[in-house]
C-alpha cells in the first residue's frame, strides 16, 4: 500500500513537471522562437484592401452613363517562378496570347518582383488563370470604368485616367463626389492563408462614391447626335453644335458638338485633344463663341419694344430697293427688300435695315444693358470646363458701327449655351432660367430663384412675332406638321481667324426655336459651321429642318401632345 | 491526498479541453464570417458587373431598333388624347382578329393592356 502511494506521488509529480515544461516551451516558442523557426513563421497577420466603387453617373431617368466594376491585372513575380523558360508558354496557353510577346515582358525584368503582363483581363481569362494555378503568376484586382453608351455624349461626360480619377467633362467636374474611399481588412491567418480571426478594429468598410445624376436624357442625346451627324455630312459642313434645353427648368437635355475635318478647306476648326479621345476634346457649345447673326434680333427687338422706342404696327423707312443708310452714312443691306415694313415685319422678314433704324433710337447704355439683361458677356456657369463669356464690345470701344451691328447679331460673339439660356426667356414668362447640367431635385425646384428680364406682355408679343417667322418669314421651310414652333433663323459670315474681316462665301447657319408655341417645353439651337455654300448656307434652309425634326422626335418622346390644329392623331394596333 | 490531486488534475484538464473547444468554435466562427464577407464582396462585385452589362444592352439606339423591328406604331404613353370625334371602325381583311383603333380611345385603358410584344 505504501509503495502504491509512493508510485502515485511520483507519477503525479512527473505529470505536473511535464505539463509545466510543455507550458514553458509553448511560451518560449510564442515569444522568442529560434532563428530557423522564426524565418518560417513570419507575421500571422494579413491585410487586404476592400474595394469601393467610384460613383455612377446616370442620366435624368436613372440610365447608367458611367459605372465601375472590378477587373484584374495579370502580373508575374519572376523570383517565384520555377522555370522562366516555360512560364510564357503556360500563361499564353491559358489566356490565348502570343508567348513571344509575354516572354519579351518577363525576361528583361527577371530581377523584379512585379511584372505586368496584361493590364486588364477578360472574365474567361481570369477563370483560366485561376484554374491553371501557375506558381508566380498573380491576379491584381483593379477598378475599371465603363461607358455603356460608347461615344454618346462623350465630350460632356469625360473620362477617367489610369488612376481612376476624372479627366475632363462631368467626370472631372464631380471627381470629389464620385471618388470612392477604399477600406481595409486586417485578419489573423493560418498557415494556408485562411482567415482565422478579425479584430473589431481590423475592418474598415470602403465607401463608394456618390451617384451623380445629370440633366441629360440619353434618348434625346441619341436623337440629337443622329440628326446632327446627318446634316453635317449632307452639307459637308466643318462641324455642328446643338443644345436642347428644358425651358421651364433650365436643364440641358442634350448637348452635342461635332467637328468634320475636310480635305483642302482652309482655316478649319481643330481640336487635337479630341483626336486622341472624343471625351478629352473641348466642348464648343461653351468654349467657342460665334457671331449669332439674325438669331440675335429677338433680344433687341423685345427690349426696344418694351422701352417704347417703336410699336408693333409702326411703319419704318426700310428700303424697297438698294441699301439703307444710317444717320452716320453706314450702309445696311437686307437679304430681301420689302419696302416700308412694320416693326412686326422686321422680325418676321429679318430686316437688318429695320433693326438699324430702331437701334439708332436706343442709347448706347440701353443697348449694352439689353445685352447684359439676357446674360450675354457672362458665363452661364453650367459647370463645363473652359467656358467662354462670349465677346461683347466694351463700353469704351462702343461706337455707331457697334450700335447698328449688334442688333443684327454682328460685332458680338455668343456661345450656344448663352443663346439657349437667353432664348428660353421667350419660352417662359419673361424670366431668365439658370442652365444646368445636373438634374434638378425637388427641393431645388421649390427654391429656384429667377431673374425677370422682360414683362410677360412683351414676352408674349415677341413669341407671337417669332411664331409668324415660321408661317410668313424665314422659317417656313422648317415648319412642323405636329407642333407650332416659334423661332429665328440666322446666317452670318464666317470670320477669319486672324481678325482680318470675313471669308467670302463661307457662313455660319443657325436656327433657334421653342415649342410647342401654346405651352413651350423645350428650346433647341442648331449651329452649322461652314456648310458647303454650293449645297446651301441659309440658317432657315440648313439648320431649320434639323431643329424641326429634333423637336418633333423629342416632344413625341416626352409625351407632349401636338398643338398643330389639324394634326391627325396616331393610330395603334391592338388586340381586341 | 492522491485522489484529491488526481481530481484536481482531471478537472483542470477538462476545463482546458473545454476552453480549447470554445476557442476552436470561436476560430471556426471567425473563419466562417470571413468567408461570408468574401462571398458578399464577390456578390457585390458581380452586381457591379451586371449593372454595367445591363446598361450596355439597353442603350437608346438598341431599344429603338428593337421597337422598329416589331413593325408597330408606338405612341408615348403620356400622349393620350381624349375622345373628340366618333370612333372610326376599320376592319382588316385578315379575318377580324385585330381591329385598328384610334389612339385617342386608349386614354382610359390600363397600361398593361397595350400589346407591347410580338
Amino acid at each position: 500500500m505504501q509503495r502504491a502511494t509512493a508510485w502515485g506521488r511520483v507519477m503525479v509529480i512527473g505529470m505536473i513537471l511535464l505539463m509545466g515544461f510543455q507550458l514553458a516551451r509553448v511560451v518560449q516558442l510564442k515569444i522568442s522562437p529560434n532563428e530557423k523557426l522564426a524565418a518560417h513563421v513570419g507575421s500571422t497577420m494579413s491585410s487586404r484592401p476592400e474595394f469601393a466603387k467610384r460613383g455612377d453617373v446616370v442620366d435624368r431617368r436613372g440610365r447608367v452613363v458611367a459605372t465601375s466594376s472590378l477587373g484584374y491585372r495579370l502580373f508575374v513575380d519572376p523570383k517565384l517562378v520555377h522555370d522562366l523558360g516555360t512560364i510564357a508558354a503556360e500563361i499564353a496557353e491559358a489566356i490565348d496570347a502570343d508567348p513571344v510577346e509575354i516572354d519579351r515582358e518577363i525576361i528583361p525584368r527577371r530581377d523584379r518582383r512585379y511584372v505586368v503582363i496584361r493590364h486588364l483581363l477578360e472574365d474567361w481569362q481570369v477563370d483560366a488563370i485561376r484554374r491553371a494555378n501557375i506558381r508566380g503568376v498573380g491576379l491584381q484586382p483593379r477598378l475599371v470604368r465603363h461607358y455603356p453608351n460608347g461615344e454618346l455624349a462623350a465630350g460632356l461626360i469625360g473620362m477617367v485616367g489610369f488612376e481612376h480619377t476624372g479627366l475632363g467633362g462631368m467626370e472631372h467636374r464631380f471627381d470629389q463626389q464620385l471618388e470612392p474611399q477604399s477600406g481595409r481588412l486586417t485578419y489573423l491567418r493560418d498557415a494556408r492563408q485562411r482567415a482565422l480571426w478579425i479584430e473589431p478594429t481590423g475592418y474598415e468598410p470602403g465607401r463608394s462614391g456618390e451617384t451623380v445624376q445629370l440633366s441629360l436624357d440619353l434618348v434625346i442625346q441619341e436623337i440629337v447626335e443622329r440628326h446632327m451627324q446627318n446634316v453635317v455630312a449632307s452639307h459637308n459642313a466643318g462641324g455642328g453644335r446643338m443644345v436642347v434645353l428644358d425651358s421651364q427648368t433650365g436643364e440641358v437635355l442634350a448637348l452635342t458638338d461635332i467637328l468634320n475635318p475636310r480635305e483642302g478647306w482652309e482655316e478649319q476648326t481643330e481640336d487635337p485633344m479630341r483626336e486622341r479621345h472624343p471625351a478629352l476634346g473641348r466642348n464648343r457649345c461653351v468654349t467657342d463663341p460665334y457671331e449669332p447673326g439674325s438669331t440675335f434680333k429677338p433680344f433687341i427687338w423685345a427690349v426696344a419694344t418694351e422701352l417704347g422706342k417703336v410699336t408693333l404696327d409702326e411703319r419704318l423707312d426700310t428700303p424697297a430697293v438698294g441699301v439703307y443708310r444710317t444717320s452716320r452714312g453706314r450702309r445696311i443691306r437686307d437679304a430681301f427688300n420689302h419696302g416700308n415694313a412694320t416693326w412686326h415685319d422686321v422680325m418676321t422678314k429679318s430686316l437688318n435695315s429695320g433693326m438699324a433704324i430702331v437701334a439708332e433710337r436706343m442709347s448706347k447704355q440701353q443697348m449694352q444693358e439689353a445685352i447684359a439683361r439676357f446674360g450675354f458677356g457672362q458665363r452661364t456657369n453650367c459647370g463645363l470646363p473652359g467656358e467662354s463669356p462670349g465677346i461683347v464690345t466694351s463700353p469704351r470701344a462702343w461706337n455707331h458701327y457697334t450700335q447698328t451691328s449688334v442688333p443684327m447679331g454682328h460685332e458680338i460673339a455668343v456661345t450656344p449655351m448663352q443663346m439657349v439660356q437667353a432664348f428660353a426667356v421667350f419660352a417662359r414668362d419673361g424670366t431668365l432660367p439658370r442652365v444646368r447640367l445636373t438634374a434638378l431635385g425637388p427641393e431645388e425646384r421649390a427654391l429656384e430663384v429667377t431673374n425677370r428680364v422682360l414683362s410677360e406682355e412683351i414676352t408674349r408679343k415677341t413669341r407671337r412675332a417669332m411664331r409668324d417667322v415660321m408661317t410668313e418669314g424665314t422659317g417656313r421651310r422648317a415648319q412642323s406638321e405636329k407642333y407650332q414652333l416659334f423661332s429665328k433663323s440666322g446666317t452670318a459670315q464666317l470670320p477669319k481667324r486672324d481678325g482680318g474681316g470675313y471669308h467670302e462665301r463661307r457662313y455660319v447657319a443657325s436656327f433657334i426655336a421653342g415649342a410647342p408655341y401654346t405651352d413651350p417645353r423645350i428650346v433647341v439651337l442648331c449651329v452649322i459651321d461652314d456648310p458647303d455654300p454650293e449645297i446651301g448656307y441659309f440658317g432657315g434652309a440648313v439648320a431649320g429642318p434639323v431643329v424641326r425634326d429634333v423637336i418633333d422626335e423629342v416632344l413625341i418622346y416626352l409625351g407632349v401632345e401636338p398643338d398643330q390644329p389639324d394634326i391627325e392623331q396616331p393610330m395603334v394596333l391592338r388586340r381586341p | 491526498m492522491f485522489a484529491k490531486l488526481l481530481i484536481i488534475i482531471i478537472v483542470a484538464g477538462c476545463t482546458a479541453a473545454t476552453l480549447l473547444v470554445n476557442r476552436q468554435h470561436r476560430i471556426d466562427t471567425a473563419h466562417e464570417i470571413a468567408g461570408l464577407h468574401a462571398r458578399i464582396v464577390d456578390h457585390e462585385q458581380n452586381l457591379w458587373r451586371l449593372r454595367q452589362e445591363i446598361a450596355s444592352r439597353s442603350r437608346p439606339e438598341d431599344i429603338r431598333r428593337a421597337l422598329q423591328s416589331f413593325d408597330r406604331h408606338w405612341v408615348s404613353l403620356p400622349n393620350r388624347s381624349r375622345l373628340r370625334e366618333p370612333r372610326p371602325e376599320i376592319r382588316l381583311a385578315t379575318g377580324g382578329d385585330f381591329r385598328i383603333r384610334d389612339a385617342r380611345y386608349e386614354a382610359d385603358d390600363a397600361i398593361d393592356e397595350h400589346d407591347l410584344g410580338g
